[in-house]
């Protein structure tokens, strides 16, 4: 076999090679991000958080927007920061409205996570004619549309050496907090499994409730900064409380309630993706926005189940069981 | 390596800055000029937005007091958040009829049908699966809000359509509106005003005690869906002034403003619609004044600006007074450990603020059926009503 050969033999087909270039980053970045939210989430509605995460998703808004404005870049290391610190602020606050204000809870939730987003917003538009870089339309959909990858024209070129050097960070960045999160997941299993159902005894056995919880949170901010990028924040918000919701109304079982939520979580990622940049442009003419498919995949998922569970009861579950 | 790069899809970037209802020319600097929009003398136009939106944050506060003590706050949320759905469907259907001009109320029809969608999904979802009604609020309204970004996505290649306006109702802008859009909005939200006065006992007893309100006769479910439909109204009034994603907090925060300075239902709804007021009169003549200033963070800002002050003031439940309660408490227990029992016997049950008229550490007592009698009907403490943590002190 000639050398020419040998490279014709190796090298990607065109069509595949222009769905990698233009397809395959974002489809990666949405599917691991959609997967972490789905697996964080997960801890967040069985502990009855799911506004939670919402509120989070909201209010780390501000702290995004300063550390931008302050470092001029979408370094992920300052963002975080200032992501966190909202987060913290607003957890803080939420607090001591509850305390001291004796507002029940949603209201105070409600009240902190809408005030942090209408201060984020509002920072944005007035720095809006001098920062492009961060506008409100990634806070509200990404921008999965720019991380296409100068894909090398063979596969060796890909397997090889520097083949991944053309490739956006942003999803390789979400694969390992996919990564990171199974991991700790996996490794603090029994001890999220005490915790989530009975924190009490946790405590008594020398458990850290508040350390798990706080251990979570902190994933879960690191989550919401870095699917910024892939969904948008608010679209995060459905990928971490529709997929856990989808799973729990389907199974009893801790071990496959996670896992089928982050399966789900994955699937509407690819699914999303696929429907809304290669079957939407087939059926309406154009692509549509893509991780607002996500999420409306998402929903969809969460409805049919509902109402399948429905039926499988002949009515309400137990109200013991709610979530 | 992208991070130069800007949003591809530029909604609010590519509109025009929202200067048209610009700092006047006799104006001398930006504070004359924001004093000057603030006592209405901002032109004929600004003044119709900004008296409609004084209206709305009334109805605002009024609407938003009942939702809160009914502990249904958040519904407004996902109504909000839906209603992107509709709207870019309404957009659409008009569209595809070959209507150019965006004509609000049929966009304000297709956002009061996804709220109402959105309200029943919850109702649904917390009344027949395991869900709780916080997990159903936060997946229907943000996967609601998901569908709505994509049949947003989808107007943006309708061509032809004047598609102006339509991203605005995200966040909210005073600036593009017409007077015959703040009409609109007045007359709603004077609605909304007129039947929550109108059904202002029934609502109360309603919020207090479901059960007591229940045997009296009273349609509760009907009240509730009333209660959401209310919701529902100021929602849409407040779709363009105040944006969809924002226009929850302005039921939420002129209500909890209120419940820190009374216990009681009357004044607590005329404080939460002072409140309303005031945040929208502020906020909207400051994004008047200020270029690229969106007006719905504006007056979301200053109801949470007002809500922070009462935090720190308010008599009886605000940080200052518990931390003088407190500083009382500990000297009368220095007292007690000085002089025995008799000085403790004046000094020793914490006094308590000048507002708490009612029992105001009443609320195990008041919310059990014990205290269901008409007293409650009318104006009971409203410690009774959500489930406030007292004694957390």
């Amino acid at each position: 076999m000639s050398d020419t050969d040998e490279r014709a033999a190796d090298a990607i087909p065109a069509g595949l090679h222009e769905f990698m270039t233009l397809d395959l980053m974002p489809m990666v970045a949405v599917t691991a991000s959609a997967a972490t939210l789905a697996l964080l989430g997960s801890f967040l509605v069985l502990r009855r958080q799911a506004m939670l995460g919402d509120a989070m998703a909201h209010s780390v808004l501000p702290g995004l927007v300063i550390a931008f404005l302050l470092t001029g870049s979408r370094a992920a290391g300052p963002m975080f920061a200032g992501a966190t610190a909202a987060a913290a602020l607003s957890g803080l606050a939420i607090g001591a409205i509850i305390r001291h204000g004796r507002v029940e809870r949603s209201a105070a939730i409600g009240l902190v996570y809408t005030t942090m987003f209408a201060l984020g917003v509002l920072l944005l538009e007035l720095n809006g004619g001098a920062n492009v870089d961060l506008d409100v339309d990634c806070v509200l959909s990404g921008q999965l549309e720019l991380m296409f990858w100068n894909v090398p024209s063979t596969w060796a070129g890909v397997f090889g050496e520097g083949g991944l050097d053309g490739a956006p960070p942003q999803p390789l960045r979400l694969v390992g907090l996919l990564v990171i999160s199974c991991v700790a997941v996996a490794v603090g299993w029994p001890l999220l499994r005490a915790v989530a159902f009975d924190p009490a005894f946790a405590r008594s056995r020398g458990l850290h409730p508040t350390m798990v919880a706080a251990a979570l949170m902190v994933l879960t901010t690191l989550a919401i900064v870095l699917s910024f990028d892939a969904v948008g924040s608010i679209l995060a918000i459905a990928l971490l409380t529709c997929p856990p919701a989808t799973a729990r109304l389907l199974t009893d079982r801790m071990g496959p309630y996670v896992m089928l939520s982050v399966g789900l979580g994955a699937a509407a990622g690819v699914l999303g993706y696929l429907l809304a940049t290669q079957a939407a442009p087939l059926l309406l003419g154009a692509s549509v926005d893509a991780s607002g498919s996500v999420a409306t995949l998402s929903g969809l998922g969460l409805a049919l189940s509902a109402a399948l569970s429905h039926r499988r009861r002949g009515g309400s579950g137990p109200a013991a069981a709610r979530l | 390596m992208f991070d130069g790069s800007r949003c591809p899809i530029a909604w609010l970037g590519s509109a025009p800055p929202a200067t048209s209802l610009r700092a006047l020319p006799e104006a001398s600097g930006p504070l004359e000029a924001w004093l000057q929009v603030l006592s209405f003398g901002g032109g004929y136009n600004t003044n119709v937005v900004l008296l409609g939106a004084i209206l709305l944050g009334i109805s605002a506060g009024a609407v938003g007091s009942f939702a809160m003590l009914k502990g249904r706050a958040l519904v407004a949320d996902a109504i909000s958040h839906a209603s992107l759905v509709g709207v870019g469907s309404a957009f659409l259907l008009q569209a595809a009829a070959g209507q150019q001009e965006r004509s609000m109320p049929l966009l304000m029809l297709g956002a009061a049908l996804a709220g109402t969608c959105a309200v029943v999904s919850i109702e649904w979802i917390t009344r027949h699966t395991r869900l709780s009604a916080e997990t159903a609020v936060a997946t229907v309204s943000s996967a609601s809000f998901g569908a709505g970004i994509v049949v947003l996505s989808a107007t943006r290649r309708v061509s032809g359509a004047d598609r102006a306006g339509l991203d605005e109702l995200i966040f909210g802008s005073t600036a593009s509106m017409t007077s015959a859009d703040a009409m609109l909005m007045a007359i709603l939200a004077v609605a909304a005003l007129g039947a929550t006065l109108a059904l202002y006992r029934v609502l109360t007893a309603v919020a207090f005690n479901e059960r007591f309100a229940h045997a009296r006769g009273l349609p509760v479910r009907l009240l509730d869906t009333i209660l959401a439909a209310l919701v529902g109204a100021v929602a849409m009034a407040g779709l363009q002034a105040v944006g969809m994603l924002l226009v929850a907090a302005l039921l939420v925060a002129p209500a909890a403003t209120a419940r820190l300075w009374t216990t009681r239902v009357a004044p607590m709804v005329l404080v939460a619609a002072a409140a309303g007021a005031g945040a929208a009169w502020i906020g909207a003549s400051l994004s008047a004044v200020t270029p690229n200033a969106p007006a719905g963070p504006l007056i979301i800002l200053s109801a949470a600006a007002a809500f922070l002050v009462s935090l720190l003031i308010a008599p009886d439940r605000g940080i200052f007074s518990g931390w003088l309660r407190h500083r009382q408490v500990a000297a009368a227990a220095r007292r007690l450990a000085a002089g025995g029992p008799a000085a403790a016997a004046n000094s020793g049950s914490a006094p308590t603020g000048p507002a708490s008229a009612g029992p105001a550490s009443a609320g195990p007592a008041s919310a059990g059926p014990a205290s269901a009698g008409p007293a409650s009907a009318g104006a009971g403490p409203a410690d009774a009503g959500p489930p406030a943590d007292e004694g957390s002190r």
